[in-house]
């Protein structure tokens, strides 16, 4: 699964700490989702949405 | 308190809790240790609840339970295979019955207790935390 996670954080200029306490994740888990190496559960996706005011649909892509 | 601040003090309280034992092993005094390390304890989950910063996330806690189950899985086999071998020995060293039976019934409650957590957690509703 892909994400728009990155593209999303600059259009807003917050820096991965800043996602991840919004997130209420570590930094770490921010770079890894960055880098598509972690799937995030439901919980965690909604709340990276919303803290880069978007939707779950529009932040991630499913692979077909 | 940051998370970097707690990780200090408990690495900190580790190698004193370590050092305790090692006098303790020497001074065949064991009550003291066992107290100290229950203190310890009780003060770490008090400061691991000030600590603001997140220590842990569903990440974390993803990546720990499949390292747990692959531990275990792992360390079963070597204790299995390592008990066999001493128990075949035994003759040889009557000690080795000893570690034998050390490891298996560790093993075996190892395992009860994988089991019987397991078993709750699946009941319980599923939770991140």
């Amino acid at each position: 699964m892909q994400n728009r996670i990155k593209e999303f954080r600059n259009k807003l200029n917050i820096t991965q700490e800043e996602l991840a306490q919004k997130s209420k994740v570590r930094r770490e888990t921010i770079v890894f989702l960055e880098q598509n190496k972690y799937n995030p559960s439901l919980l965690l996706a909604n709340n990276v949405a919303k803290a880069l005011n978007t939707t779950i649909e529009k932040l991630f892509i499913f692979d077909k | 308190m940051t998370s970097k601040q707690y990780k200090i003090v408990k690495l900190v309280a580790t190698i004193f809790i370590a050092i305790v034992f090692a006098q303790a092993i020497v001074l065949k005094n064991y009550l003291i240790p066992i107290i100290l390390l229950i203190i310890i304890a009780l003060v770490l989950l008090v400061l691991r609840r000030k600590v603001k910063d997140i220590i842990a996330d569903e990440r974390d806690y993803a990546i720990g339970g499949k390292s747990a189950l692959l531990t275990i899985q792992i360390y079963s086999w070597i204790a299995v295979v390592v008990m066999v071998v001493l128990y075949s020995l035994r003759d040889s060293n009557p000690f080795y019955e000893i570690v034998g039976a050390t490891l298996a019934y560790s093993t075996c409650l190892l395992m009860l207790l994988y089991s019987i957590i397991f078993h709750f957690r699946s009941k319980t509703k599923f939770s991140e935390k």
